[in-house]
C-alpha cells in the first residue's frame, strides 16, 4: 500500500501584520499618484457624460475660436434635452469646479467635486466641446458673428437644429460662469492641484 | 429546513477556505469602477480615447476578485494586482469617483493578509489488491495471503 500525501486548504486567517503593511501601501502608491497629478497636472483626455447633469462653475474663462450651435443632448434621467454646444479651441479657466451629485444605493445621495482653484497655473484645455441646457456669466465677446441659416431642405431635426442658428466669436471672456452640462469632452486638459473629494449636500 | 442548514453550512465551509471578504470587496471595487466607463461606453471606439484603460482597470479588478474565489492560494498575488489595477484606474475611469479605488485597495489587502491553513490530505493507494492488513486488523488474527 502506498500513501500518496497532498496538501489541502482547510481554512484561512488574516494576518493584522500584512494586513497593515498592505493597506499602507496600497494607500502611499495613490497618495503618491494623486500628488503627481497635483505637481505635474493631470493630462488626460477626460470626457464625462451620458452620467446625468453635472454643474461647472469657474471665475473665470478666456477661450478663443468660440463657437456656439443648437443641439439635443441625452441627460441621464431624460433624453433629448434642447442644449447649447459650445465649442472652443484653446481655453484657460481660472478657479475651475466641477460638481456633480450622485445617488449611491445604501448610502443616499453625495455631491463628488473636482476643484482646480490654483492663480499661478490655470486649468489649460484643448478642443474643448461642452453641451449645456443652462449657461450663466458676464461674457465679453471679440468679432463676434451671430447668424440664422436656411435650413428648408434639411430632414434631419438633431442637424437642423445644429445649422439653424449659430453664433462665433474670435475670444470669449466669461466671469462668474456656471453651467448646466450634460457632455463635457476635452482632447486635452491640464489641472493643476487638482482636488477631488465628496460632501453629502443636505449637510450644507 | 435540513437542507439550507446543509447549503448554509457547506456554504460557511466554503468561505472558510478562501478570502471571501477581500474577494468580495475586490468585485464590488471593480463593478463599480467599470460604473462610469459603462456609461460612456458609446465613446470607448474613439480614438485615443483613455475609457478603454478604465475598462481594463476596471475588468482586472473585478477578475482578481473573482479568481481569488477560484485560487485562494494565488491569493496575495491577485490582490497585488487588485490593489495596483484599481488605483491605476483613476486614469480613464476616475477610480469608480474614489469609492472604487478605496474599495479595491482595502480587498487587495485583505487578499493579501490572507493566510491559508494547508493539512496533507494522506490518500490510500492500494498495490495490487493486498488487503491482507486490513483484514488483520479488522478480524484480530493473523491472515495469511491470498
Amino acid at each position: 500500500m502506498n500513501l500518496a500525501a497532498e496538501t489541502v486548504i482547510i481554512g484561512g486567517q488574516t494576518v493584522k501584520k500584512r494586513l497593515v503593511v498592505a493597506l499602507l501601501g496600497g494607500f502611499i502608491f495613490l497618495g503618491s499618484l494623486l500628488g503627481l497629478f497635483g505637481v505635474t497636472g493631470v493630462a488626460a483626455a477626460v470626457p464625462l457624460s451620458g452620467v446625468g447633469e453635472f454643474t461647472v462653475k469657474f471665475d473665470k474663462m478666456i477661450g478663443k475660436d468660440f463657437q456656439l450651435l443648437g443641439g439635443l443632448a441625452d441627460g441621464g434621467t431624460r433624453q433629448n434635452n434642447p442644449v447649447a454646444v459650445n465649442i472652443i479651441k484653446e481655453a484657460t479657466i481660472y478657479g475651475l469646479e466641477i460638481s456633480k451629485k450622485i445617488t449611491i444605493p445604501g448610502l443616499g445621495t453625495i455631491r463628488v467635486v473636482i476643484e482646480s482653484k490654483d492663480e499661478k497655473n490655470p486649468v489649460k484645455i484643448d478642443g474643448l466641446t461642452q453641451k449645456a441646457t443652462v449657461v450663466s456669466g458676464d461674457a465679453v465677446f471679440t468679432n463676434m458673428e451671430m447668424k440664422e441659416n436656411f435650413v428648408g431642405n434639411i430632414e434631419n431635426p438633431l442637424e437642423k437644429v445644429a445649422k439653424e442658428f449659430t453664433q462665433g466669436a474670435d475670444t470669449i471672456t466669461i466671469t462668474n460662469g456656471e453651467l448646466q452640462t450634460l457632455y463635457l469632452w476635452q482632447d486635452r486638459v491640464t489641472l493643476s492641484n487638482m482636488k477631488v473629494y465628496f460632501e453629502i449636500p443636505d449637510s450644507k | 429546513m435540513n437542507s439550507t442548514y446543509s447549503k448554509r453550512k457547506r456554504f460557511k465551509n466554503w468561505r472558510a477556505r478562501r478570502p471571501f471578504l477581500g474577494a468580495t470587496l475586490c468585485i464590488f471595487s471593480g463593478l463599480i469602477i467599470l460604473y462610469v466607463p459603462a456609461q460612456l461606453y458609446e465613446l470607448a471606439a474613439t480614438p485615443g480615447n483613455m475609457l478603454f484603460v478604465g475598462f481594463f482597470l476596471g475588468g482586472l479588478t473585478l477578475l482578481m476578485g473573482v479568481l481569488s474565489y477560484i485560487m485562494p492560494r494565488l491569493s496575495t498575488l491577485l490582490g497585488i494586482l487588485a490593489i495596483f489595477a484599481s488605483v491605476l484606474s483613476i486614469m480613464g475611469a476616475l477610480g469608480g469617483f474614489l469609492i472604487g479605488t478605496i474599495l479595491g485597495i482595502i480587498g487587495g489587502s485583505m487578499l493579501i493578509a490572507w493566510k491559508p491553513v494547508i493539512a496533507d490530505n494522506v490518500s490510500q493507494v492500494q498495490s495490487n489488491g493486498d488487503h491482507t492488513a486490513e483484514k488483520e486488523v479488522a478480524s484480530g488474527k493473523e491472515v495469511l495471503p491470498e
